[in-house]
């Protein structure tokens, strides 16, 4: 049967009144016109589209931001000894919902020692497909006022603050990938790659982890049953090189510590071509290792760090007060830094909301845009190299060299 | 072949569609029994289904006609809503802290937003044919057309939550009121960041859910917007809500749908506290019958209607007839363990607030809802005893 014409002549339904209607009459109309367009429409193909695409823009800088400051409380569900200094915290929401997170990411915690709150960043050493309850690795440092405390008082029950899950270390797990990933851990830096490790070979049957793992001894290993565990259930596709400072009789590992020596005999046997080398550990091993990994021949864009520790404190800062102006959403706000501070902490006394988690260089949840003036910042720190030639700064360790003027993001 | 039936072969699809449509249309309102209703409901019909109102690409105009109530006493009235006043104060949330940040790939089989079973894809050839991945893309389909109408039926309780604030009698209602508005601004405000951003489309409004909330809207007593919002809708939400949170894998849907389970639970309580005394003692037994029948009226364009005719415009249009789609989804058992959620909540509510009478519980037992009779009613059940259920329901599935 031919619509055609019926077709056309609804499609031209679109009378034009040309009388100056009064206001509640011409929409009266134009509501006519729609409802006829509407009850013609499956003849016109001027039917609108069922769905509409949405781009989620207005949401990205949201989401960042908002996880950067997301700020909540959780339980303490358990505690168990790892080594004789340090423990394992396992923590889980009030309301029992989870908290998913990468593999390679830190919660901050706010720990309250003496009425006095100081933020730590330990990295997450639970098992990223099980987001109900998280679990981080604390060790006893030597005068650390927060890792003793936690070491000798934390227990079930008990409830902290946390920042995060944040920070850009570790991987994205991808059920299609198909990769080999080296870890390289010293000490308590085996966290973030138990973490990255249990992730990978959970969720990418296809790809392979290489763990090297220093310890002083087989006692002050972490998760060593664990870990054997894991190389039991996947046999092909964990490998664990365990290097050990002071080892015991019939230790099969490598004896020794991993400095410049150790770090190149362990490297030795490392492909040069893997995906990625993760290395976390105590700053002189960091250093080793990625100078070993460079002398074996893999590219340094390939090798990821994670420092527990800050970075030592940058020479340059001015010595006087230093005139701030923070601008926010079109508007600014002066204050002045006293000598010593970070923009961070000049920005927060004056009241404006600047966004932080770790607050030592390591996450970039602080990054601001340095407008106008000179900054210097401890090194070194989590902002690449691009994000510098951009003119970003990350306010957390960053201090006033003369009068300055930054930019937050919103 | 009858000359009718050729004729109708030889139209276009489009055109035929629109026919079958119509006659949907003629025969929702020809099974209506009570002329009140057909009164209170025909004009929504006409607006939602022949004129597609809330399609027409233009924001929509519904006049409203209800009396504000105010007190210059401020009398403390109704302490069973003061108590839910207050916990509601308590229970609010920040979708801001919503685990925002997980990157949600609608298409990944790994974390399925609906679960494989949600349809049974064998049961029509064209169906059957769809590849893995394009069964997963049509899962997202139907995955954000239900959160899309989730999303349009959350604007209705807003505006609708809004209104029964003003003209509800009792003063600690009007508090308890505001806060359940905060809550709908809330769910929109969520619903809608998690289409835009991790589904990143947004489906047209179901003329059906249009004409149940453009009828509630448009309806001056008060005692009505609280059946068809309160009770209704609510407890429509409630059971798509319920089914989507025990079957999805995606963690921060659940999470989102966890929070708006706990807040809708409240919103029912609260529905089923205000009619309770109202339908036994202030109306008469005409006006409760007619109430009575447009729930029952309803709740029937509730369970056949809501055929997500919006994905089948997108995806099988011209390939199979309106009808043939409809069983599709009739007998989708993720569509099943819907209706039962859904009922399993609705009836014993409109037992328990006196619209459940001998008179017209042939009628349910008739369309197959009669098992739902003796169930636990809204007052009698919280949020977290729902969500416990819903866990028990999935970790049974699993």
């Amino acid at each position: 049967m031919d619509t055609e014409p019926l077709r056309t002549a609804l499609r031209r339904f679109d009378p034009r009144v040309r009388l100056e209607l009064p206001r509640p009459m011409r929409e009266r109309w134009a509501g006519l016109r729609r409802d006829v367009q509407a009850l013609a429409s499956a003849f016109t193909d001027q039917r609108p589209p069922p769905v509409r695409l949405r781009d989620g823009r207005a949401y990205v800088a949201r989401t960042a931001q908002a996880a950067a400051l997301n700020r909540r409380t959780l339980q303490i569900v358990g505690v168990d000894p790892l080594t004789p200094d340090a423990v394992r915290l396992r923590l889980a929401r009030l309301d029992g919902a989870p908290t998913p997170f990468h593999p390679g990411q830190f919660l901050t915690l706010c720990v309250r020692v003496d009425g006095e709150e100081h933020r730590r960043a330990y990295s997450l050493c639970s098992d990223p497909t099980r987001p109900g309850e998280l679990a981080v690795a604390v060790k006893r440092v030597e005068g650390g006022r927060v890792s003793g405390h936690l070491v000798a008082r934390a227990e079930a029950g008990q409830r902290v603050d946390v920042l995060g899950p944040s920070g850009s270390y570790g991987v994205t797990l991808d059920a299609a990938a198909s990769r080999h990933l080296v870890l390289v851990a010293g000490g308590s830096g085996i966290t973030p790659h138990l973490a990255i490790a249990q992730g990978v070979l959970a969720v990418e049957p296809q790809s392979r982890v290489t763990l090297v793992y220093a310890s002083r001894s087989a006692t002050d290993e972490m998760f060593a049953t664990q870990l054997d565990d894991l190389v039991e259930q996947n046999p092909d596709r964990l490998r664990l090189h365990r290097v050990h400072e002071r080892p015991a009789p019939g230790f099969a590992g490598q004896a020794g510590r991993l400095d410049a020596a150790g770090a190149a005999a362990a490297v030795a046997a490392l492909p040069t071509d893997a995906a990625g080398y993760f290395v976390c550990g105590p700053a002189p091993m960091m250093e080793a290792v990625t100078a070993a990994l460079a002398a074996h021949g893999v590219s340094p864009d390939r090798v990821h760090l994670e420092r527990f520790t800050p970075g030592p404190r940058a020479r340059g800062a001015a010595t006087t007060p230093q005139p701030v102006v923070i601008w926010r959403g079109g508007a600014s706000i002066g204050t002045e830094a006293a000598p010593g501070r970070t923009l961070l902490e000049a920005g927060l006394a004056a009241g404006v909301a600047m966004p932080y988690s770790c607050a030592m260089g390591g996450c970039g949840a602080c990054r601001v845009r340095l407008t106008a003036g000179d900054v210097v910042m401890d090194e070194p720190n989590c902002l690449t190299d691009r994000e510098r030639a951009e003119g970003h700064v990350l306010a957390c360790v960053a201090r006033a060299a003369g009068p300055v003027q930054i930019e937050v993001p919103r | 072949m009858k000359l009718t039936d050729r004729v109708l072969d030889r139209l276009p699809p489009r055109v035929k569609s629109q026919l079958d449509a119509w006659r949907e249309v003629v025969d929702v309102f020809s099974h209506i029994r009570d002329p009140r209703v057909l009164k209170a409901l025909g004009p929504s019909g006409v607006r939602g289904l022949l004129l597609h109102r809330g399609k027409q690409g233009v924001p929509t105009h519904v006049a409203a006609s209800h009396r504000v109530h105010f007190d210059w006493s401020y009398p403390h009235d109704h302490p069973e809503m003061e108590a839910l006043y207050l916990r509601a104060k308590q229970g609010q949330w920040d979708g801001d802290d919503l685990p925002w940040g997980i990157d949600v790939d609608p298409v990944n089989p790994e974390v399925p937003l609906l679960p494989a079973w949600f349809f049974d894809f064998d049961a029509i050839p064209v169906a059957s044919r769809l590849s893995p991945k394009e069964r997963l893309a049509f899962q997202h389909s139907q995955a954000a057309w239900m959160l899309s109408q989730f999303l349009h039926g959350e604007q209705g309780a807003l505006f609708a939550a809004a209104q029964v604030t003003e003209a509800v009698q009792f003063f600690d209602g009007k508090f308890y009121g505001a806060t359940q508005v905060m809550d709908e601004a809330r769910h929109v405000e969520v619903f809608q960041r998690y289409l835009e951003s991790k589904m990143q489309k947004l489906y047209q409004v179901n003329d059906n859910l249009f004409v149940i909330i453009d009828a509630l809207m448009a309806d001056g007593r008060w005692d009505m917007k609280f059946l068809g919002m309160q009770i209704m809708v609510e407890g429509l939400a409630l059971g798509a809500f319920g089914t989507m949170y025990s079957t999805t894998a995606e963690p921060l849907l659940r999470a989102l749908l966890r929070n708006v389970i706990q807040d809708e639970a409240r919103h029912v309580h609260y529905g089923v506290v205000a009619l309770r005394d109202h339908v036994r003692q202030e109306l008469s037994e005409s006006e409760r019958r007619e109430r009575e029948d447009w729930c029952f009226e309803v709740a029937l364009l509730m369970r056949n209607r809501f055929m997500a005719y919006e994905v089948y415009e997108e995806w099988f249009e011209g390939i199979i007839s309106r009808a043939q789609w409809r069983q599709f989804v009739t007998d989708a058992p993720g569509m099943e363990l819907f209706r039962s959620v859904m009922f399993s909540r609705l009836v014993p509510n409109l037992r328990e607030i006196g619209l459940l009478s001998d008179r017209i519980r042939p009628a349910y037992e008739e369309v197959g809802l009669g098992r739902y009779f003796d169930g636990a009613a809204a007052d009698q059940i919280s949020g977290d005893q729902m969500l416990s259920e819903l866990d028990a329901q999935r970790a049974a599935a699993a």
